[in-house]
C-alpha cells in the first residue's frame, strides 16, 4: 500500500491541550494563535492528519479559515508554510519557479568569467515544494493553500499527482527531485486548502481531500469564550456584544457579519471603554457591517425597540 | 487487498444501501472512497456514535454544504444502527491499542458491525417537545431541533458536477492584458539572433475569451421543465469560467410574426421540410427577449444582439413544439429566421426526450441546427458544436 493511503495516528491533534502564549518552532519565535475548534473541527483535522489527505475548509468570509493552519501548526509545533493563490498562480510555482531568463543573462556574462553553469542555482522552490522537500529530508510541517478558488481551473488538476504522490521532479534538471519517504507517513505534510466558493473545484481534486465546513458559532457560550480568547475581558461588555450579534445575525442582510467583523468591533469598543449598555444602540457600526443597505436595516430594526 | 475490498462483499448491508442511495442522489461515492471510509473507521475515527459516523462520512464525502446536506439526509433516512458509546474517544491509551489491531488484521475481513457496539441502552433520541401555545403564535410549534431526516433538497436529472465538467470545455484560451508572461522561446531567439541579452520578452497571458448566450425559452410547454432548466443556468453561470454569460428569455420564439409568404411556395404542401425556400428565409430579429424568467423585462432582440460582441456562442434552450406534439411551420420558419439572426455558432437543448421528437417542429428544427437533450450527452454535444465540431446536421442552416 502507498504511504499516501496509509492510516497514520502518530501525530495527535489536541485541542484541549494548553499551549504556551509564544513557542519556537525551528528557530522562529511563532506568537500563540488564539483559535477555539469545535469537536467536530479537531475530529476533521485529525482525520486529516491520519490519512494524509489535504483538509478542504470551507465557510462564510471571515469565520477562521485561513487562521485554522496557524493554530494547527502552532498547536503541533511545527513550521508553517503559506501558498496564498492568486488568479495568476499556476500549479508549478507551488512547486517550484525555474528563472530561465537569468539563467540566459548569466551565460551571456560567463564569457569573461569561469563560473560552472548549474541549472539549480536558477530554481527556487515553491511552499509546496519546500514542504516536500523538508520531508525528504525527515521534518514535517503544515502547508496552507490559500483561496485555491481564486487560480485558474488547471491550478487544482495541475497538482493532482503531486498531491497523491507527495513527490516532483524538477524538469530543467534531470534527475532532480523530492518525495516524501514512502515508508514514513509520519512525514507527510499537513495540507490546509481553503476555499471561498467563488468558483466550483475540479471533482477529481476534491475526492482526495477531507472536507470541512466552518459554521457561525451560534451558541452564545461559544461566541463568549471566543471573545475571551481575544481579550475582551469584560464580562458585561461580552454580554452585551453577544446579544447584539445575535439579533443582527436574524435580520437578513446582505453581507452577514462574519467573526472577524465581531472581533474587530468588539475589540475596539473595549479598546475606548465603551459602558454596556451603550452597545445595544450599535455604535461603530462601520466595523461590523460593509454596506450602506445593511447599515440603514440595522438601525431601523434595533433603534426601534 | 483481495477479498474483502469490495463493498458489498467485506461491508456490512447498510454501507451498501447507504452507497447506493448516495450514488443515486447523484454522488459518485466509489471504492476506493468506501475503503477510506473503512481505514478511517479502524484508525478509530467516527466509532463512538452514530453522530460521529455521521461527521465522519460528511468530512470524508462531502465537498460542499448541500452535499453535506444530502448525506445527513441519506444517513437520517438509512437503516443504520444507533450507537452511542459512553467511553471517550480521547483516551488516547486505548486508542492507540485499538488502532495497532486494527492495522495488523487489515487484510482480513475487518467486520464493521462490531467496531460500532450494539446499543445496550434505549438510544438517546432527541424527544421531539411540544410547547403549550399560548394565545395566537405565528409559527408553527418547533422542536427546536433540527432534523436532517426531513431536510428536502432539489434532486435534478443532471448533478452540479456533471454540468460543470461539460461546461468547462467551452474555452477560449486567448492572449490578452497585461504582459506579464515570460516568452522563453522568443527571448533566446533574439538573444541567439543577435547575441546581446537585452531583457526578457513578455507576452501576455492566456485568458479564456468564451462568450455565451443563453436562450431559454419560458412558454407554457416549458412549465413542466422550468426548474430543471433554472438549475442548469445556475450551475453553467457557476462552473464555467468563462468571459461573459447572457442569459435572456422568452416565449416560444421572439416575435410571434413569421413570414409565411414562402411557405405557398413549397411544391408539396403536405411536406414539412423546408429544404427548398431554406436559402430564401431572412434573418429576422424583430420581436423582443427578457432579462427575467417572469418575463417583465423586455428588450428588443434587435438591441440585444446590436450588444454582443463578436465571438458569442449562443445556446437555445427550449421544447421547439415536442411538449405538445405539434407541428407549426410558420414556428418552424420563425425560428429559422432568428437563429440566422443570430449570426454565431448555436447549440439548441431539448429538455424533453428525443423519442418525442419525431412528427413535431422540434424534429424539423434539429434537421438545420444541432439539437440534442437535456442528458450529460446531450450537454457534451451541445457543447462541442459550441466548439465547433458539430454532429452532422441534415441542412445546416
Amino acid at each position: 500500500m502507498q504511504t499516501r493511503h496509509r492510516v497514520d495516528t502518530s501525530l495527535w491533534f489536541n485541542p484541549e491541550e494548553t499551549l504556551p502564549p509564544s513557542r519556537t518552532i525551528e528557530d522562529v519565535t511563532v506568537e500563540q494563535e488564539p483559535y477555539r475548534f469545535t469537536p467536530q473541527l479537531a475530529s476533521a483535522v485529525n482525520l486529516a492528519i491520519s490519512l494524509g489527505r489535504p483538509l478542504l475548509v470551507q465557510g462564510d468570509p471571515g469565520v477562521g479559515k485561513t487562521r485554522l493552519a496557524h493554530a494547527i501548526a502552532y498547536a503541533l509545533g511545527l513550521p508553517l508554510e503559506q501558498a496564498h493563490i492568486k488568479s495568476t498562480s499556476k500549479g508549478r510555482d507551488l512547486l517550484y519557479q525555474y528563472d530561465a531568463v537569468r539563467r540566459l543573462h548569466d551565460a551571456q556574462l560567463r564569457r569573461w568569467g569561469t563560473k560552472g553553469d548549474d541549472a539549480r542555482a536558477y530554481i527556487r522552490l515553491g511552499p509546496l515544494g519546500r514542504v516536500i522537500a523538508r520531508a525528504h529530508e525527515g521534518h514535517r510541517s503544515v502547508l496552507l493553500i490559500d483561496e485555491i478558488d481564486k487560480a485558474d481551473l488547471d491550478f487544482p488538476n495541475d497538482l493532482l499527482r503531486e498531491l497523491d504522490e507527495l513527490a516532483f521532479t524538477v524538469d530543467e534538471v534531470p534527475g532532480w527531485g523530492y518525495a516524501v519517504p514512502r515508508d514514513r507517513p509520519d512525514l507527510r505534510p499537513i495540507i490546509v486548502v481553503t476555499n471561498n466558493e467563488e468558483k466550483a473545484l475540479p471533482g477529481a481534486f476534491l475526492r482526495r481531500c477531507v472536507f470541512h465546513y466552518i459554521e457561525f458559532p451560534d451558541d452564545p457560550a461559544d461566541l463568549d469564550a471566543i471573545l475571551t480568547m481575544h481579550e475582551v475581558t469584560r464580562p458585561d461588555l461580552r454580554e452585551a456584544v453577544i446579544d447584539v450579534i445575535g439579533r443582527l445575525r436574524q435580520i437578513d442582510f446582505a453581507r452577514r457579519p462574519g467573526l472577524s467583523e465581531l472581533l474587530d468591533w468588539a475589540g475596539f469598543l473595549q479598546a475606548v471603554r465603551t459602558p454596556a449598555e451603550e452597545v445595544a444602540g450599535l455604535p461603530y457600526p462601520d466595523a461590523l457591517l460593509k454596506q450602506r443597505a445593511d447599515q440603514v436595516r440595522a438601525a431601523e430594526r434595533l433603534g426601534r425597540r | 487487498m483481495t477479498g474483502p475490498a469490495a463493498p458489498g462483499a467485506g461491508a456490512p448491508e447498510f454501507v451498501r444501501q447507504l452507497v447506493v442511495r448516495l450514488r443515486r442522489r447523484g454522488l459518485p461515492i466509489g471504492l476506493d472512497d468506501c475503503l477510506t471510509l473503512r481505514s478511517a473507521l479502524a484508525a478509530g475515527f467516527g466509532i463512538a456514535s452514530a453522530r460521529d459516523f455521521e461527521a465522519l462520512c460528511v468530512s470524508l464525502w462531502a465537498k460542499s454544504v448541500s452535499e453535506q446536506e444530502t448525506i445527513r439526509a441519506v444517513l437520517a433516512g438509512a437503516d443504520i444502527p444507533r450507537w452511542d458509546d459512553a467511553v471517550p474517544v480521547e483516551d488516547s491509551g486505548t486508542t492507540v491499542e485499538q488502532i495497532n489491531i486494527d492495522k495488523s488484521e487489515m487484510s482480513d475481513p475487518v467486520s464493521l458491525p462490531e467496531s460500532p457496539p450494539p446499543a445496550d441502552k434505549p438510544p438517546p433520541r432527541d424527544i421531539p417537545t411540544v410547547h403549550r401555545m399560548t394565545g395566537m403564535s405565528l409559527m408553527p410549534p418547533s422542536t427546536g431541533q433540527f432534523d436532517s431526516g426531513l431536510t428536502v433538497a432539489p434532486q435534478y436529472p443532471l448533478t452540479a458536477r456533471e454540468i460543470a465538467q461539460t461546461w468547462r470545455r467551452l474555452r477560449r484560451p486567448v492572449r490578452y492584458g497585461a504582459a506579464t508572461e515570460v516568452d522563453v522561446d522568443a527571448t533566446i531567439d533574439r538573444y541567439s539572433r543577435t547575441g546581446v541579452f537585452s531583457g526578457p520578452i513578455l507576452i501576455p497571458p492566456r485568458r479564456n475569451t468564451a462568450r455565451l448566450m443563453l436562450l431559454v425559452d419560458r412558454s407554457g410547454s416549458m412549465t413542466p421543465y422550468g426548474n430543471f432548466v433554472q438549475h442548469l443556468i445556475r450551475e453553467i453561470h457557476h462552473a464555467g469560467r468563462l468571459e461573459s454569460i447572457a442569459t435572456w428569455y422568452f416565449r416560444n420564439l421572439p416575435s410571434t410574426r413569421a413570414d409565411t409568404a414562402l411557405l405557398r411556395e413549397l411544391p408539396d404542401p403536405f411536406r414539412p421540410e423546408l429544404d427548398p425556400i431554406l436559402a430564401r428565409i431572412a434573418p429576422s430579429s424583430a420581436g423582443r427577449l427578457y432579462a427575467d424568467p417572469e418575463l417583465t423585462e423586455p428588450r428588443t432582440f434587435a438591441s440585444v444582439l446590436a450588444e454582443t460582441a463578436p465571438g458569442t456562442v449562443a445556446v437555445i434552450v427550449s421544447d421547439g413544439g415536442a411538449a405538445r406534439g405539434t407541428l407549426q411551420t410558420a414556428r418552424l420558419v420563425g425560428t429559422i429566421a432568428m437563429i440566422k439572426a443570430l449570426r454565431c455558432p448555436v447549440a439548441w437543448i431539448n429538455p424533453v426526450p428525443a423519442a418525442r421528437w419525431p412528427g413535431t417542429t422540434a424534429e424539423q428544427i434539429a434537421r438545420h441546427v444541432p439539437m440534442s437533450e437535456l442528458t450529460a450527452e446531450g450537454l457534451h454535444r451541445a457543447v462541442d458544436a459550441l466548439r465547433g465540431r458539430p454532429r452532422r446536421t441534415e441542412r445546416p442552416v
